[in-house]
């Protein structure tokens, strides 16, 4: 074989490895042939061949870094997630013997946090798999969302009545771990309930409907669980205004100025739909003729498509 | 594990396809897709990212029908290959009732295979199962790219290096032409159904 046979044969062999999708490999071996002709100065066409060579280094060097690039998962079709619900088994310690937190705990391993999310949250009701739940929810706002979503979620349970203070620490405890192993310097044995700062609204103000009335569940309060109805007083863009009666007391002390308010059904003379709303505004009338009653102002944060 | 209901007489097993990146996992998959069909009793689900990597998993559902009474159902997995979906290939792998690992036969893949053929003694160890007992045969793949001018490792190089403790059923094959597809997945099956029925008497 001659030496420019020898490279034809190499260069070959490198663009079958790439062919093959072996990246590394294919690189390596335009590596090796570029030495390879430059211990050749009489090679003919020498400097064209190596010219090429160089772009193909870094085209495929290119690819390499591409897909070395850390990527979302992406999200997958019901039936896909059902099989990938499945692979945790109830007999897996983790899973405490429930098939239902070992299916949460799969979607979160796919990368599925929305699913997996809601998953957990539903379990949030269930004594032995509350706290697991609780931590998972928080491992999973550290993943898709970063540190500030899982703070922000544990704020919520602290003005929360869900979780009891003994729980509430054990979940501070995991969330002060899931921040240390991020390497995210932040404290947060100190952190106490307080208003959620104002989220911007994902909605375009041109696109929402007029809305004649709202329905949610209170989160806390006596009055806890109990959907209520209020119609909307007057709408700003995507903030409503309600009144709230004086005479509606464990409403008035079930919402407060920063809480969230998840699965608020609007009701529009068209369409219904439902989505997030934030509270921005709670606060008592002091004068005219509906004094003593309150001013209930709810920002559409998010509306749910499907 | 193996779902078996001797009441209705079903038997459900997972087998799952092991190997390197690009070693051709998904490829065997595709094929037993087509040439199977009257095997196939679902569709077959692939999730895979650019430069069609799999990135967790693909699934193909099979159903062998009645064997020695039991109505005999296969569920097909692989896992993805690349070394950083190490936990995802750790989920796949749960609950596996035998394994195929499917060996790249170009000499550049040599310790990619060692290195995957590690990874799953290691995993498989995490899950209380030794890789000298669950039903487990080699795929020597891409055996064709001989002809295309590849320099491949000898079978006998492949099976001295991965198969010399294991001592497992060995198959020379081309998942793109299918060659040696059927009679590796033939193999794993019923090494399957032989280990499930000493643990199980299913057939009795």
């Amino acid at each position: 074989m001659t030496f420019g046979e020898k490279i034809k044969a190499l260069l070959q062999e490198a663009e079958l490895y790439r062919g093959q999708g072996l990246l590394n490999e294919a690189l390596e071996k335009f590596k090796s042939i570029e030495k390879f002709i430059q211990k050749a100065p009489k090679l003919k066409n020498r400097d064209k061949i190596l010219s090429k060579i160089a772009v193909k280094k870094k085209a495929i060097s290119a690819e390499i870094k591409n897909f070395r690039k850390p990527k979302k998962a992406p999200r997958v079709s019901d039936k896909a997630r059902e099989l990938m619900k499945g692979m945790f088994e109830a007999g897996d310690p983790k899973t405490k013997g429930s098939a239902a937190l070992g299916g949460a705990i799969s979607l979160k391993g796919f990368g599925q946090y929305d699913k997996a999310i809601k998953e957990f949250t539903t379990l949030l009701a269930f004594d032995p798999f509350r706290l697991d739940a609780a931590g998972h929810i928080l491992d999973c706002l550290m993943d898709d969302s970063g540190p500030d979503a899982a703070i922000s979620r544990f704020k919520e349970w602290l003005s929360d009545t869900a979780f009891t203070s003994g729980e509430l620490d054990k979940i501070r405890s995991r969330l002060q771990a899931l921040l240390d192993k991020a390497g995210v310097k932040k404290d947060v044995s100190g952190l106490q309930a307080g208003p959620l700062p104002e989220p911007d609204s994902e909605v375009d103000e041109d696109d929402i409907l007029d809305i004649n009335s709202i329905r949610f569940k209170l989160a806390k309060g006596a009055q806890k669980g109990e959907e209520i109805e209020l119609d909307v007083n007057y709408q700003s863009g995507c903030v409503l205004n309600v009144i709230v009666s004086k005479k509606e007391k464990g409403v008035i002390e079930g919402i407060k100025t920063g809480d969230m308010m998840n699965d608020i059904v609007f009701y529009s003379p068209v369409a219904i739909f439902s989505g997030t709303g934030y509270v921005s505004d709670m606060t008592g009338i002091k004068s005219g003729p509906k004094k003593g009653d309150y001013s209930l102002s709810v920002k559409i944060i998010r509306i749910l498509t499907g | 594990m193996a779902v078996i209901n001797l009441k209705n007489r079903e038997i459900e097993c997972k087998i799952v396809y092991y190997g390197p990146g690009r070693c051709g996992k998904t490829t065997n998959l595709e094929y037993i897709h087509k040439a199977f069909k009257r095997q196939v009793t679902g569709e077959m689900i692939s999730i895979d990212t650019d430069g069609d990597r799999t990135l967790f998993f693909d699934f193909l559902p099979l159903g062998l029908g009645k064997i020695k009474g039991c109505d005999v159902k296969v569920q097909l997995y692989t896992v993805p290959g690349q070394v950083q979906y190490r936990s995802t290939r750790k989920l796949v792998l749960k609950g596996a009732d035998a394994i195929i690992f499917v060996a790249d036969s170009l000499k550049v893949r040599r310790e990619k295979n060692m290195i995957s053929l590690k990874d799953l003694h290691g995993n498989l160890k995490e899950t209380g199962i030794s890789i000298l007992k669950i039903p487990l045969v080699l795929q020597f793949n891409k055996r064709d790219l001989a002809s295309k001018g590849f320099p491949l490792m000898s079978t006998d190089q492949m099976n001295k290096e991965l198969n010399r403790q294991l001592k497992a059923p060995t198959f020379e094959a081309s998942a793109l032409s299918g060659d040696g597809v059927g009679a590796t997945l033939t193999k794993c099956m019923k090494l399957t159904l032989q280990h499930l029925q000493k643990e199980f008497k299913w057939a009795q």
